[in-house]
């Protein structure tokens, strides 16, 4: 599964995302092709502010 | 203009205290007397020990008010006090986000102390007219209108010729009253409110600022906790300062340099990155709404559900198509963050001014759903509509629509009825209804009108003896703490959000913390101990803002492009270069140094403070913090039916098999889980803030932190008990 597609499977709409597979940081314009490994860590962070 | 020239009933001319290092070190106290005319002025010290315990702004507001009132003493009692005050960063022009002030008083929604925050104008110009605060105690013998002249250093009290209070009105005339010109009204700013204040708690209050593009007054509020209600009934009609020349060195910088740097950082990175971040400058916070809607935190009917099928009607796009573009709508001099969006040539279909074109200051985004998906409404012509009657009227926006929200649920249960509502058929989405009993409420028309406007905690009680309303079913629905209405945002997901909800200072208002992401999405507080950390930090940061007189929106709501790349975790949460901006122009305002760990004590001294004074005033223990069964979980079968996927896998993480259980039970059971994780909460929050089990400060605690004056050790003394000490 690429990035994007766990993405779009979890609804993670938000445009201010930060994706880390195993602590290291995927950049956003590679989220289409980066594949993500069995196994790995996969952190999605929503770097929003609220009200 | 229509108003007729004001009778001076008092003046008082005063020698202006010189701003040096952010502080004028001058407060003003203008005492109303008690209907009997007697009014008074003085200039009052700020001491050294005010300001190294309580900083500014909220602080300065909570000692000053503390030292005013007794323990006895009501909301509408004369000794009450609005205290306005900005802090050390207010006025600067350099950085964006610096006009705020806090205005505290003693609520009438909640019975205990009360801090809402303004942007705009006339924090800074009360600065620079000579004074860090401005005390207003008793009650004036007529109606009223103060004016601070920052020019010729006096202040007037004047028997006021408005003929009616509301605020766009009240506003526009007293700019014109007080200027030489139309130029010279933008160096006017007006605190006012509306006729709501004579019978809602809701009734906040608006801090004006005069737009100079559009020609026309524009309005920043003060929303919250009921400081219109307290204004009205001390016979204020508005307070005006008029401050014409000034400078960017106004604060007596100890180094502009410092402050110039960070600003013109902060302004590129404004206009490099706005767009593609937040869209603050095209459509302000409404941004939030379909963000919201993704991630099923926007309140929808009473926070049932958090999703809807026509978003689109009140998302960004929307909204920013309704908004003038381009405008410069920053709310003080410097902020390129420019988030006061406004709606032009909106005309009114409702109501005394129907037929009108207005300016509508908004909406934010918790109008946007506030008076709008969570009464059922996605319709935002209708909720600019609903804005501009709130403001104008004085009525806080939030409160206004999670309580009628709540109303409408209590309709549709069955649990009022339209002979009741005298005749206003309240279910959700009935527009014409609901905006009509926003009329009613803010006109006091009926009695069921005046006890919804008095709030949720009061209604219910109103209901349940003069309807027969069953209290424990609105108890389970409304989403109120210590007697103030939840904000907008759906928390039930989030233990840390209960917290940042249900385990502040002053009721679920989220400015002490906003933790959904971080908590519920991110999972980046996987333990009780991580929730209790954030719940201390965070409140405490975000406090700090009050402090200093400043915006909390350019700290989060612009970062650097790698922010999250650069820091992980909760440290890109704290976004760290604008933390540093803040420890940096701190010290070159001051000339003090602060670091990350002084500015959270500056915070942490204040939030006991503040803590102990609910305490002193009857409240301030665990068991005024309580969360309602909406605020926590699923309540009706509908609820849990939007998504039963998801609450069948809750149930089932806590080791439950669900097999065979209907609906109810289920929800029964995750209501008892979540009862015991509330609890657990609790705890671990109390502990880490440094309170006892009752969530009473320790003396331990308030020794560390140097507020132990003998009044504290004593009250204190009174509360606690060794038996509710947490195990060392």
């Amino acid at each position: 599964m690429t990035v994007q597609k766990l993405l779009d499977r979890e609804r993670y709409s938000f445009r201010m995302i930060s994706v880390w597979i195993n602590d290291s940081v995927v950049d956003k314009k590679d989220y289409e092709t980066t594949l993500i490994p069995d196994g790995a860590k996969v952190q999605v962070i929503h770097n929003i502010s609220g009200g | 203009m229509e108003m007729k020239p004001m009778k001076l009933l008092a003046e008082w001319s005063y020698e202006p205290a010189k701003i040096h290092r952010g502080y004028s070190r001058e407060t003003l106290y203008i005492g109303l007397g008690n209907k009997d005319g007697n009014y008074r002025f003085e200039k009052r010290p700020v001491s050294d020990d005010m300001i190294e315990k309580f900083t500014g702004g909220r602080g300065f507001g909570l000692w000053l008010l503390w030292n005013a009132v007794n323990e006895t003493t009501k909301w509408n009692d004369p000794e009450n006090e609005i205290v306005i005050s900005g802090g050390p960063f207010c006025g600067i022009t350099q950085y964006p986000g610096a006009g705020k002030c806090y205005s505290v008083f003693l609520s009438p929604a909640t019975k205990q102390t009360y801090n809402s925050n303004a942007g705009g104008y006339f924090a800074p110009f009360l600065k620079f007219s000579g004074f860090d605060a401005l005390e207003l105690q008793g009650k004036a013998d007529r109606p009223v209108v103060v004016f601070i002249d920052g020019d010729n250093y006096k202040v007037q009290i004047f028997e006021s010729t408005l003929k009616e209070i509301n605020s766009y009105y009240s506003s526009e005339e007293l700019h014109e009253y007080f200027a030489k010109d139309e130029e010279d009204k933008r160096t006017i700013s007006v605190v006012s409110t509306g006729e709501g204040a004579k019978t809602s708690y809701w009734a906040g209050m608006n801090f004006s600022f005069y737009d100079v593009r559009r020609k026309a007054v524009r309005l920043k509020q003060a929303g919250r906790g009921g400081g219109g209600a307290v204004l009205n009934d001390k016979g204020v009609v508005a307070l005006v300062v008029k401050r014409t020349h000034f400078t960017g060195l106004e604060n007596d910088p100890a180094d502009i340099t410092v402050i110039q740097k960070a600003g013109a950082s902060l302004h590129k990175r404004i206009h490099d990155y706005d767009d593609a971040q937040c869209k603050m400058r095209t459509v302000g916070t409404a941004h939030l709404t379909e963000i919201m809607n993704d991630y099923h935190l926007l309140p929808v009917n009473n926070y049932k559900f958090g999703q809807h099928p026509d978003i689109d009607k009140i998302n960004t796009e929307s909204y920013t198509k309704l908004f003038t573009q381009g405008m410069a709508d920053g709310c003080w001099y410097g902020c390129s963050l420019a988030c006061a969006k406004a709606v032009d040539h909106f005309k009114l279909k409702t109501g005394p001014w129907k037929g009108r074109e207005v300016i509508v200051d908004g909406p934010e985004y918790e109008t946007a759903a506030g008076l709008g998906s969570n009464l059922g409404i996605f319709d935002p012509l209708w909720t600019i509509e609903a804005n501009f009657y709130a403001d104008h009227y004085g009525l806080d926006t939030i409160s206004l629509g999670t309580g009628i929200a709540w109303v409408c649920e209590c309709y549709e249960l069955g649990l009022i009825n339209k002979e009741q509502t005298h005749g206003l058929e309240l279910t959700f989405g009935n527009k014409d209804d609901i905006m009509e009993l926003i009329h009613r409420i803010a006109h006091g028309a009926d009695e069921f009108a005046v006890a919804c406007g008095k709030g949720i905690e009061f209604a219910r009680g109103y209901f349940a003896e003069n309807y027969g309303a069953d209290l424990k079913t609105m108890e389970k629905i409304g989403m109120v703490g210590q007697g103030l209405e939840a904000s907008e945002y759906r928390c039930q997901e989030s233990i840390a959000q209960w917290g940042g909800y249900f385990l502040t200072l002053k009721g679920p208002q989220h400015d002490e913390a906003w933790l959904i992401f971080m908590d519920m999405v991110n999972k980046q507080l996987p333990t009780f101990e991580d929730k209790a950390e954030a719940l201390f930090f965070f409140p405490c940061f975000r406090l700090w803002f009050s402090l200093q007189g400043l915006c909390k929106l350019p700290w989060n709501d612009i970062e650097p492009a790698d922010n999250s790349i650069k820091y992980k975790g909760l440290e890109a949460a704290r976004v760290p270069e604008h933390l540093k901006n803040y420890l940096d122009i701190y010290e070159a305002i001051t000339g003090k140094p602060l670091s990350r760990e002084g500015m959270i004590l500056q915070s942490e001294k204040v939030y006991n403070f503040e803590r102990i004074f609910n305490l002193r005033m009857g409240k301030g223990t665990s068991e005024f913090h309580q969360a309602p069964d909406r605020g926590l979980g699923p309540v009706w079968e509908d609820e849990w039916n939007a998504r039963p996927e998801y609450f069948d896998e809750k149930l089932r993480e806590f080791g439950e098999n669900i097999e065979g259980l209907s609906v109810k039970e289920k929800i029964d059971l995750l209501q008892k889980h979540r009862r015991g994780q509330w609890e657990q909460l609790k705890l671990a929050v109390y502990k880490r803030r440094g309170w006892n089990k009752k969530g009473i400060p320790t003396l331990e605690t308030v020794r560390r932190l140097g507020i132990d004056y003998p009044e504290v050790v004593e009250l204190l003394n009174r509360h606690l008990r060794p038996e509710d000490e947490f195990e060392k």
